[in-house]
Parts: C-alpha cells; structure tokens; sequence
C-alpha cells in the first residue's frame, strides 16, 4: 500500500472526527512514514508495521471515546465531526460514550412541534385579523362612496371633479414614499375632502405625520381651496360616512384589542404557573444538593428536580415569549414623525 | 510478551517517557519499543488520548532533518496522573510478585 492511499483510507475512517484532528493525525502518521523511510525502509514497509487500517482508524477513535462499530461506518458517510474537550476524561472514566458536537451538519435542532404550532397559529390568527380589517376597510371606502354619490346633487359636478382631481393627486403623494401612518389614517385623509373648514384643519394636522416638505403645502392649499367649495350637504354625508369608517375603524381596534388581551393573558397565566413551578423546583434542587452533600443517596431526584426546573422555566420563558408586544420601530417611528410634526409647526 | 501486559503498561511507559523529557511522536515510538513490543500505530492514538485528556501539551519544533516535529511535553496533571499510575503499578506488581513467589515456593 502506498503512502497516499493509506493516508487516504485513513481520512476516509476518520472523517467523523473534525477536520482540524484529521489534519493533525494524518499529519504525525505522515511524518512517522516519512522519517521510517529515511532510515532505509521502503514505503510499504514503513506502512506495513502499522497493521491494519481499520484496526489503527478504531484504536485513535477510541482515543476520542467513540465508539469504533458505528463510527467507522458513520465516517465513512461523512457525518458528525467529533471535537475533543477536557470533559471527555471523565466521561472515559465512566465508560460513556462520546460527546458529538450539535452544531454538526445534519444534526440541527429542528424547530420543536409546540413552537411550530404556535407560530403557524399566530400566523394565521395575524392574517384574519388582516383580512377583517381590510374586508372593513373595503366596506367603509363604498359608504363613503355611497354619501358621495347622494351628496353629489347637492355639492355640484365641476367643484367635486376639481375635488376628486386633488384627490387623486393628494393619494399618488401619499403613496410616493410619504407614507408612514396606517392604511386607516390614509383613508381618513382621502375621506377629509367633503368636509367643512374645521375638519379639514384637523385633517391638516394629521397630514403633517403622513406627508412632508415644502411640496406638500402648496398641495394642501389647493385641496383646502376645494374643500372650502364643498356644500354643506355634502358635508354631512361625508360625514357620516366618515363617521360609520372611523366606528368600524373603532370596533376592529376593540375586536383586536380583545382578542390581544386574552391572547396575552392566557399566556401570562400560564407562564406565572410554569414560574411558580420552577420556583418550587429550584428549592427541591437546592434541598437535594444540601441533602446529596450530606450522603443522602437522592442523585435521581436531584436529576428529576433540574430537568423540572429547567423545562418549566423554558415553558415560562416561552410563555412570555409567545405574548404580544408593540414593535420597537413603531414606537421610534411614532416619535420621530411627533419630533417632525412639532418641527414642522414651529417652521409653519 | 502478552499483549494483555503490554496493552495495561503502554500508558506507564509513555508517560514515564515523556517525563524524562519532551519527544516526539517517532522518537517516542522508538523509545517505548526498545521497552516493549508494541505495534507503531497504537502509540498515536494514546499520545492523542493522553493529549485529549491535557496529561500532554504539545507544540512545534523546527528540525534540520525536514518539517517541524511535534513535541509532547507532560503537564502538571500528567505528572500526577504519572504518580498515580506508577503507585497503582507498584502496588499490583508487588501483590503479582508475592502471590506468584509464594504459590512457587
């Protein structure tokens, strides 16, 4: 056998340990070869005295505490490289089997089933509640159509097509890049062009979290100038259509404030019981502890009250982890637009 | 030699080796073979062991005669795990020693 092909062979049994370790031995055995052959012995001979591959492949897996009959066809496969540690000495000492890393390929920590389940759920709770609000949304936008039509009559055609021309263009503003508030507020700015004065100064404010710049004030002057054009029949019909929006608008936000609140308290229950739990769990740990110092033969007890304590303090911690909370870019992105509609009055 | 004694004073001897100063893999086959018989490729696989275990630290030496050659040095664990096994050998050689005297005699 050559000296490659017995390297070869080597790496092929040793390909279970990590790379690192199969350079280091294949290096020392290479070397090994390397100086037998300086001193006169032909390659094959220098080879020979090692024995048998497989022999020599099981005896330095046994040397990582593997055990040889399933490693060797597993590093044949390629699979699960094996680090060595200080732990492992004890571990040998006991006669336990190898330590393999988790972190190997094909060996990660699939997602648990519980985990996926409440995810998926959630997942498709958040898009009901999507398709409610825009199946709210929807209906509100033709109510509001529906008291345009009626006030139509009474507000004149050439005033309300000049309105409907800002709007539009008030809209495509809205939808170029500015747009940072909700689709419910939009909808309140485009609702806003029926209205008398007063309203339409309030829908001024709420524009100013929406859209910026310069751009937008002559804009605005423009739409106010049509507004002020609106009849007061008009007026009414919008707004009561703007009216019935902003009840939907409100009863969606209950529906989901509802459903957030008990989603959030069961959650909160549950995680205070598993709390409490482990709680109780880490004082039977801590009596087990005093009590195996004391030569109290409770090691299987003391092992039951760890994994108790650990699973029901993950159980907890994913309890709490599954409650809903408020977005931190929400929050940051509320402030800010507050910052830019403070900045924008003082300029104004 | 029965390869059942050799198999159990292997790791005495290798580490006793060692301690009389720091070798290298081929140096070290060598030296534990000129003691007893032993198969060139089972002596890796115990420096790796001992090595995993920290009774051995190793670390590169440039050599005239070609690439760097790994030395292993016996750290402070290895000395003690080395008293250890020399009192364990000790002891078992004796009480071997006096049974098989004493059955002889």
């Amino acid at each position: 056998m050559s000296k490659e092909r017995f390297l070869s062979e080597l790496r092929e049994y040793l390909s279970i340990l990590e790379d690192q370790e199969q350079e280091d031995i294949l290096a020392e055995y290479a070397q090994h070869i390397d100086m037998k052959m300086l001193k006169g012995l032909s390659e094959e001979e220098a080879i020979r005295d090692f024995g048998s591959v497989k022999e020599l492949a099981a005896e330095i897996l046994a040397a990582y505490h593997v055990d040889s009959r399933h490693a060797l066809a597993a590093g044949r496969r390629g699979i699960w490289p094996v680090t060595p540690g200080p732990g492992r000495s004890s571990a040998h000492e006991k006669g336990l089997s190898a330590h393999v890393t988790e972190e190997a390929e094909g060996n990660k920590r699939p997602e648990t089933f519980f985990g996926r389940f409440c995810r998926r759920g959630k997942e498709l709770l958040l898009r009901a509640l999507r398709g409610m609000q825009a199946g709210l949304c929807w209906i509100g936008r033709k109510c509001r159509g529906a008291a345009a039509w009626c006030a139509r009559p009474f507000t004149g055609r050439g005033a309300q097509a000049d309105s409907l021309d800002v709007d539009e263009e008030y809209a495509g503003l809205l939808e170029d890049g500015e747009r940072t508030g909700s689709d419910a507020g939009a909808e309140d700015v485009k609702n806003d062009k029926n209205v008398a004065n007063e309203e339409s100064t309030r829908c001024e404010n709420r524009d100013r979290n929406v859209i910026n710049g310069d751009a937008l004030r002559g804009k605005k002057a423009g739409i106010r100038e049509t507004k002020e054009r609106s009849s007061a029949m008009g007026g009414f019909f919008g707004a009561m259509g703007r009216g019935m929006v902003q009840m939907w608008q409100w009863m969606l936000g209950c529906c989901i404030f509802g459903l957030r609140l008990c989603w959030n308290t069961g959650w909160l229950l549950f995680s205070l019981l598993c709390a409490g739990i482990a709680m109780i769990m880490l004082l039977g740990v801590g009596m087990t502890i005093v009590l195996l110092c004391c030569g109290y033969p409770f090691t299987g007890i003391f092992i039951t009250g760890l994994g108790g304590l650990l699973c029901f303090g993950a159980l907890a911690a994913g309890g709490f982890g599954m409650m809903i909370r408020k977005k931190r870019e929400n929050e940051d992105g509320t402030k800010g637009k507050r910052m830019e509609e403070v900045h924008y009055e003082q300029t104004a | 030699m029965n390869p059942q004694f050799k198999k159990g004073v292997l790791e005495l001897i290798v580490l006793e080796s060692v301690r009389r100063k720091d070798m290298y893999g081929y140096e070290l086959v060598e030296e534990v073979s000129e003691v007893i018989d032993v198969n060139e490729g089972t002596i890796y696989p115990l420096l790796k062991r001992l090595t995993n275990e920290r009774y051995f630290e190793t670390y590169l030496r440039e050599s005239s005669e070609g690439p760097p050659r790994k030395y292993y040095h016996l750290t402070a664990a290895g000395i003690l795990y080395l008293e250890r096994l020399a009192a364990e050998w000790e002891e078992f050689q004796a009480k071997v020693n006096a049974f098989v005297r004493g059955s002889g005699g």
